[in-house]
């Protein structure tokens, strides 16, 4: 037994006002970690997602929608757009590469994409199984699809209307799944890539075009549409004019993912903060009830102290008796919030998975919640201050000589 | 072993008392008799340098009080001084080998478990050394304390009032073994009491009588 040997028989031989004061502590540590970690995984996951996407082209609406269904599937676009227009897009020199994407049908609530090549090439995106397609009618799945569906390479599935699920099912079409890809951290990890054909053969089947005769099937491919493009600029400038060109002069609107997110997580912050806001006042209920609990524990233990003192512990020992009891306790509060916020945000994770949601990837946790033992130790040392004082200031005579 | 010249002590009041000069050897035995109030707890605070003499000098196992403060008095503390106050503050929060183990803990030093073992072995209470201080009796709490008091072999034993509750077999038991805990030790031993059966016991043992006359025979 040393002097941390004391402190924890000392903490622990008051276990229902150690245990309530460990658990206030933890309460608050771990609220305000757990709220750390969810801003910051929120905010990578966003900033993985939008990476080298300077702007995204849609049908007029909300910008933000258009942001949210275009970069992050997560809500319904507000439209199509000519395919003529956003070729002619790709064409103009400030933009340096144009990404169709054609939403419409998914499988099993996974949404199924039209685009090209450049869209799993844009996240780096590669291979677990099979190729690529290379002609309508040929899927590859992300890694989440693929494993919650159990589809592999070979397979044939046939898409559901809607971006939810429940909808029709379009029975005339198969798609065959051709590959597999490996699991990114990303938005492709939930989707379904296929050619853009693919999306409008489909579409085409169930409105009749089997039936139609060559002048309106020529109409028909005149009229294509998709539902959106991701766009990057050539040069940086392009930010300032390009836009209003899109949204002054065309039928289209242009949204800034930048601006969008920014708006958005500015949003979410005012919920986070409310969060990180019930977080600090458990921990200061919390750093209370363990200056209460060691100015009470002070009082009984003042024979205690008094006995270490005749033994020869100078007052600084005694008063570090208590002090490193309230660092036993800030410490455990610290381990136990780091071990529930580890279990909350993998459920977080898991939850938000099956909910076919952003995908968080919470890969390095120590980067965000580092400062958490440091915060607990600092709180159980501030609250630890008035009591520790008044032990080294105790009068050892005084109570040497109290018969009581 | 113990030197007092010229003795005296200051109360929150103000009043002063003086105490008569007196000297004693290594291994010697000493008591210090008197109504309750009249000054001996005053004089073992003082001895155990818990309490500032006002005035006089103090000589305890070789060393002036008045030259030591702070860390390098409680240091001599833990190492020269074994205390048994009336009260015999066992930590309810601790075993009994635990509270015995509080006494290298409070000096800053390794515990010694084998000394404890054979600490509490000696004092015929090794087989209690994992119970708490609550489940013992009054005996057997106070040869705990004692046993801790002695534990680290201290030059000088000062004992408060060690017979104040207990009935006449009980009060010799605890003489027997406090001077036997004394000469486990070699220190010198200083009770302070206001029992005559101690004095009656101890009929060849320097008195000190208080409110201060004299060194003498109190018997």
């Amino acid at each position: 037994m040393n002097l941390m040997g004391l402190a924890w028989r000392y903490l622990w031989s008051r276990p229902l006002t150690s245990g309530l004061n460990l658990l206030l502590l933890t309460l608050g540590l771990s609220a305000i970690g757990l709220v750390g970690l969810s801003r910051d995984a929120v905010d990578r996951a966003l900033t993985r997602d939008l990476a080298g996407i300077d702007l995204v082209v849609g049908a007029k609406g909300s910008p933000m929608q258009l942001i949210l269904a275009g970069v992050f599937h997560l809500d319904v676009p507000p439209g199509n757009i000519p395919l003529a227009d956003a070729e002619a897009l790709a064409r103009h020199p400030q933009v340096a590469q144009l990404i169709p994407l054609s939403l419409g049908d998914n499988l099993d609530g996974f949404r199924i994409v039209g685009t090209s090549l450049a869209y799993p090439a844009h996240y780096g995106a590669t291979l677990a199984t099979g190729q690529w397609w290379t002609a309508s009618m040929e899927a590859v799945l992300g890694a989440q699809v693929a494993r919650q569906t159990g589809l592999v390479s070979g397979q044939s599935f046939h898409g559901a209307h809607g971006l939810g699920r429940g909808g029709m099912v379009h029975d005339d079409l198969a798609y065959q799944v051709t590959g597999i890809l490996r699991p990114c951290g990303c938005v492709l990890d939930r989707l379904v890539l296929t050619a853009t054909e693919s999306v409008w053969d489909v579409h085409d089947e169930m409105h009749g075009a089997a039936d139609m005769d060559e002048a309106d099937l020529q109409a028909l491919q005149a009229e294509r549409e998709i539902t959106l493009a991701l766009l990057r600029y050539n040069t940086p400038l392009a930010a300032v004019t390009f836009p209003r060109m899109v949204n002054d002069s065309t039928g289209m609107q242009a949204a800034a993912p930048a601006v969008e997110v920014t708006r958005l997580m500015a949003m979410l912050g005012v919920g986070l903060q409310v969060l990180r806001g019930m977080g600090l006042v458990l921990l200061l209920v919390a750093g209370l009830s363990v200056f209460v609990g060691l100015w009470s524990a002070l009082r009984e233990r003042q024979a205690d102290l008094a006995l270490l003192r005749m033994l020869g512990a100078t007052p600084r020992r005694v008063a570090g008796v208590l002090l490193v009891e309230a660092l036993w306790l800030g410490l455990l509060a610290a381990a136990v919030a780091l071990l529930l916020i580890g279990a909350l945000s993998a459920g977080l994770g898991w939850w938000l998975t099956q909910a076919q949601s952003v995908v968080l990837v919470i890969d390095t946790p120590w980067r965000v919640l580092w400062p958490l033992p440091f915060f607990a130790v600092l709180v159980a040392v501030l609250s630890a201050l008035v009591p520790v004082v008044a032990a080294y200031r105790q009068d050892v005579h005084h109570l040497l000589n109290s018969r009581s | 072993m113990i030197e007092t010249q010229g003795l005296a002590a200051r109360y929150p009041s103000g009043a002063t008392l003086g105490f008569p000069d007196l000297s004693l050897a290594q291994g010697q035995t000493l008591l210090l008799h008197g109504p309750s109030g009249c000054g001996k707890s005053t004089w073992l605070a003082m001895a155990a340098g818990l309490l500032r003499p006002a005035a006089g000098r103090l000589t305890v196992a070789g060393q002036s009080i008045e030259a030591l403060s702070g860390v390098h008095l409680d240091a001599w503390r833990a190492a020269s001084i074994g205390l048994l106050p009336q009260r015999l503050y066992l930590s309810e929060a601790l075993t009994v080998e635990d509270n015995l183990a509080l006494a290298y803990v409070a000096a800053g030093q390794a515990v010694n478990r084998q000394a404890v073992a054979a600490t509490l072995e000696a004092l015929g209470v090794l087989d209690l050394a994992r119970r708490r201080p609550s489940g013992l009796s009054g005996g057997q709490a106070q040869r705990v304390a004692l046993a801790r008091a002695v534990l680290r072999r201290p030059a000088v034993l000062l004992v408060d009032e060690p017979t104040a509750s207990l009935d006449d077999a009980s009060c010799a038991q605890a003489l027997a073994l406090l001077s036997g805990a004394a000469r486990l030790s070699g220190a010198t031993l200083v009770v302070a009491t206001h029992d005559r059966r101690v004095t009656q016991a101890w009929p060849d043992v320097p008195c000190l009588l208080l409110p201060p006359v004299s060194v003498q025979e109190c018997a």
